[in-house]
């Protein structure tokens, strides 16, 4: 090989490696899907000197993202050992890539999974490319989010006498109706009306803005987008809330109001006020389904259930001192609203709770599913 | 006015203006690099975000995305490789030229071309956001439709005088769509089973597929430079700034263009410079026949549209938190993070000053931007001087690299292959690619739309005044430009025949 050190029209060689030595460090960014310890060290502390994978099966920039964001710098604080938190973004198949990916990873304690409401009913009600089994995993601690349904001003939605007599047949638009068939189904039964469900709306803001072109006349939210963008059309008198999906109280054996937005009733109270009578009904078991996968264990923070106990033991204790932690509650109130933060043992009867419901209502609820097919 | 300069005051703050300049210099290297494109840029600075006064954050976030649509036409033009989603069309014209040894006028003028696009963006925000919303509540689901429409009829002027192809190019785009599962309603396309196309083909390892392999492939199997002629000749990036004065309707119209169709919900950013170039390379009088062989023009107005849509993009996401693409979902976030309020509050009075904030720093982030990059011009453009055995191999791997690193799975570079050996095929034989990534982009909206029409209105929503109006668009623009073309064609076959019969009589 001849030496050159200088090529075609005086771009050197020097150049030319530059450009591969530019290139490589490309190949290394964000190559971070191994974590960088894969053994714990031994020593008196689990987390001491380690970094935590948190996997969030969504886009960089959704609300789901952004509280993981918010909370991955208080847990570091509050994990004892004082870990790194990475939150590493992993969409793709409805949530399905994500949790995938989170169940694949050893369980040694470094990899903490973070699911939503569709974490815990693909499995049930739509399985197919769901990769993990929810019996493999234990909870640490859950946040609850909630959805609120509203409805355009002027229709007849204001109160429950006029619900009672409503007599047009009303449009509810949403996302998807895997997602919010719970929240359709309880307002036909609240309305007695006719309710027509439309689907395929891109997210939150996409049908606030349908319902206040007129395109919808109902449509459901959750809270914390309920909170941003809907309160200022509620005060301006142009959207009427509804109900709340609600969140389930495991004493009372029945589904609450919401926290962040307490004047709003459940559904199953809009059903007292507007019938005189208590709801009953497969409608009403898919209800409380709905509100402990949706709301309860709306952001779950999920371990592997064969990490090691002390793993296990340090992530509990930091989400209790995560929910202690006065400035991160306010900071998340206000950028959500109130939560509900349980941990450890409750979280796990909640999933199962969940899951009971499901399977036994799932025929009923494929059935529903399958007017929008 | 005061409002105005306080804010400009403001921007100068020395912490403002640091952080500005990372997200810039940031932006710089994303869009550089080919494929890395804005939103992995976001994503990266999202983190830093977190507790960030908003004007910081901002001036940080708007930074990187305002420039990163300067950037990306190094990769466009000097190797055919797009380096976002939005520099697509800027390669058409861009990329011959460069192959003509002008990279450094291509650069020039489509620099300067998105400063300009840039400010007029800017601007539009300003104008705009107080009185957008009515205009943005006035599309609904049926008038989107027509929107994507009209977007889907681009691919009548982009066919390059084989109109049968681009129709079968963009079907087929339309067609690859349609894969994977849908959300709403649950049904799997041409998924097979396999949950990597349970979200379906994904647009970057398309694009560079489409776009960047059959390039790099022929500049090996040719043995040849990018650039033809050895010497450095050619004009100078001055000469092609100065160029790019010299059509000042040109830029006008195309950023004009540009930041109001980003301003509408549902067109989306992909195909907005292919409208912008489509209507140019067809609409202009004088010398049609250059465009796709190194027509400046036709890389001044697509650059100008790119530039000019981050601006435009940000009125239905401030007015409404509708995203008007990737980035901007990225940027709600970020907005999310720092406690700012979006919604219709944005277009009162009280929120002028946040608003202007994010003008100047648009303003700011494409004059760093485009300085940074003139700079960088003439000692990068050297690159299309270089023999392919040289600079293949680190297109080929900036190729992998942007087709995985959108979200790491094998299965996108397996996409980005497969289409590459499409590419390829279709360069061989003559068949119009960019048909194939509009129909490809446009499909699935264009599908959801329908439907909640569909579903909402029945066949009812055809008669919406909007809905008609905007096909009266369609077929105005369709006549003026593919129908005259037939026109003329028609008249010029009379004219031969006329000549030849008195030839022969």
């Amino acid at each position: 090989m001849t030496s050159r050190t200088v090529l075609h029209n005086g771009v050197s060689r020097k150049v030319l490696s530059l450009l591969a030595v530019a290139s490589l460090p490309l190949a290394g960014c964000q190559g971070g899907e191994d974590g960088a310890d894969s053994s714990a060290t031994e020593g008196d502390v689990f987390y001491e000197g380690e970094t935590i994978e948190l996997i969030v099966p969504f886009g960089a920039g959704g609300g789901t993202d952004v509280f993981a964001r918010l909370a991955a710098p208080y847990l570091e604080e509050h994990i004892e050992g004082s870990p790194e938190v990475v939150v590493q973004n992993v969409p793709g198949g409805g949530t399905r890539e994500g949790i995938n990916q989170f169940a694949r990873q050893d369980p040694d304690g470094l990899t903490i999974g973070l699911l939503t409401a569709s974490g815990f009913t693909n499995p049930v009600l739509a399985p197919e490319g769901v990769e993990y089994d929810l019996e493999d995993m234990t909870a640490l601690a859950s946040f609850s989010s909630g959805f609120v349904v509203y409805g355009a001003a002027g229709l007849g939605l204001e109160s429950p006498d006029q619900l009672r007599s409503i007599a047009d047949t009303l449009i509810y638009g949403g996302v998807s109706p895997a997602t919010e068939i719970a929240r359709l189904l309880s307002l036909r039964d609240v309305v007695d009306g006719q309710v027509d469900g439309i689907f395929g709306f891109d997210g939150g803001a996409e049908v606030t803005t349908a319902l206040v072109q007129g395109e919808l006349d109902i449509t459901s939210r959750s809270t914390p987008g309920y909170l941003d963008d809907v309160t200022e059309y509620v005060e301006d008198g142009e959207i009427v809330p509804l109900a709340v999906q609600g969140m389930y109280d495991v004493n009372a054996g029945e589904v609450v109001r919401d926290p962040s937005v307490p004047d709003v009733p459940t559904f199953g109270e809009l059903y007292e006020e507007v019938h005189g009578a208590s709801p009953s009904g497969s409608v009403w078991d898919v209800n409380a389904a709905y509100a402990i996968t949706g709301s309860n264990l709306g952001r779950a923070f999920m371990a592997h259930g064969e990490a090691p106990d002390e793993a296990r033991e340090a992530l509990v204790s930091g989400f209790e001192a995560l929910r202690d932690d006065t400035a991160f509650m306010n900071e998340l109130a206000e950028q959500e609203g109130e939560t509900t933060v349980l941990l450890g043992d409750e979280v796990d009867a909640l999933v199962s709770e969940g899951r009971r419901l499901l399977e036994e209502n799932e025929a009923f609820i494929q059935e529903a599913l399958a007017e929008f097919e | 006015m005061e409002v105005a300069m306080e804010a400009l005051t403001q921007m100068f703050g020395a912490e403002r203006l640091l952080w500005l300049v990372l997200g810039v210099t940031v932006g710089l290297i994303m869009g550089l690099i080919p494929g890395l494109g804005g939103v992995t840029g976001m994503a990266v600075l999202l983190s830093l975000v977190f507790g960030m006064e908003p004007e910081t954050g901002i001036a940080m976030l708007l930074g990187m995305a305002a420039v990163t649509a300067t950037s990306d036409t190094f990769a466009a033009v000097m190797l055919g490789i797009p380096g976002t989603a939005g520099s697509q069309a800027t390669i058409m014209d861009g990329y011959p030229l460069a192959k003509q040894g002008q990279a450094n006028l291509a650069l020039g003028a489509a620099f300067s071309a998105s400063l300009l696009g840039g400010l007029v963006g800017a601007a539009s925000l300003a104008v705009f956001i107080p009185v957008a919303a009515p205009v943005v509540l006035a599309f609904g689901s049926p008038e989107l439709f027509m929107l994507t429409f009209f977007g889907l009829a681009m691919v009548a002027l982009l066919s390059q005088g084989a109109p049968g192809k681009a129709l079968i190019s963009g079907l087929f785009g339309m067609l690859l769509s349609t894969m994977g599962m849908v959300q709403h309603t649950g049904a799997h396309r041409f998924t097979g089973g396999i949950s990597y196309l349970f979200d379906g083909v994904s647009l970057v390892p398309l694009a560079v597929g489409i776009f960047a392999i059959p390039e790099v492939t022929s500049l090996l199997v040719q043995r040849t430079s990018v650039a033809h002629r050895a010497q450095v000749s050619g004009s100078s990036v001055f000469a092609g700034i100065r160029t790019t004065f010299r059509h000042p309707g040109l830029v006008l119209y195309s950023s004009a263009a540009g930041s109001l169709l980003a301003a509408l919900p549902g067109v989306g950013g992909a195909v907005i410079d292919w409208i912008v170039y489509g209507t140019t390379a067809k609409g202009v009088r004088k010398n049609r026949e250059n465009f796709g062989r190194g027509d400046i023009r036709g890389v001044i107005a697509p650059e100008s549209a790119n530039n000019a849509k981050e601006g435009g993009t940000l009125i239905p996401t401030l007015l409404f938190g509708i995203p008007g693409g990737a980035t901007a979902a990225v940027l709600l976030g970020g907005f999310a993070l720092m406690g700012v309020q979006t919604g219709p509050r944005m277009a009162q009075p009280e929120s002028l000053p946040f608003v202007l904030t994010i003008v100047w720093t648009l303003v700011l982030a494409n004059v760093l931007g485009t300085l940074a990059c003139v700079a960088l011009s003439t000692p990068l453009s050297r690159l299309t001087f270089l023999p392919p055995a040289s600079i293949a191999p680190f297109i080929i791997v900036a190729v992998f690299i942007a087709s995985y690193q959108e979200s790491f799975r094998f299965g996108d570079l397996v996409t980005m292959l497969l289409i590459g050996v499409l590419g390829v095929m279709m360069k061989e034989f003559d068949w119009p690619r960019p048909p194939l990534i509009i129909g490809f982009v446009l499909g699935a909206p264009a599908e959801n739309y329908l439907w909640r029409s569909m579903s909402r209105y029945g066949l009812d929503w055809i008669s919406r005044p909007t809905v008609i109006g905007i096909a009266a668009v369609i077929a105005v623009v369709l006549l003026a430009t593919v129908g005259r073309d037939r026109v003329r064609a028609f008249q010029r076959l009379g004219r031969e025949a006329a000549s030849e019969r008195s030839g022969t009589a």
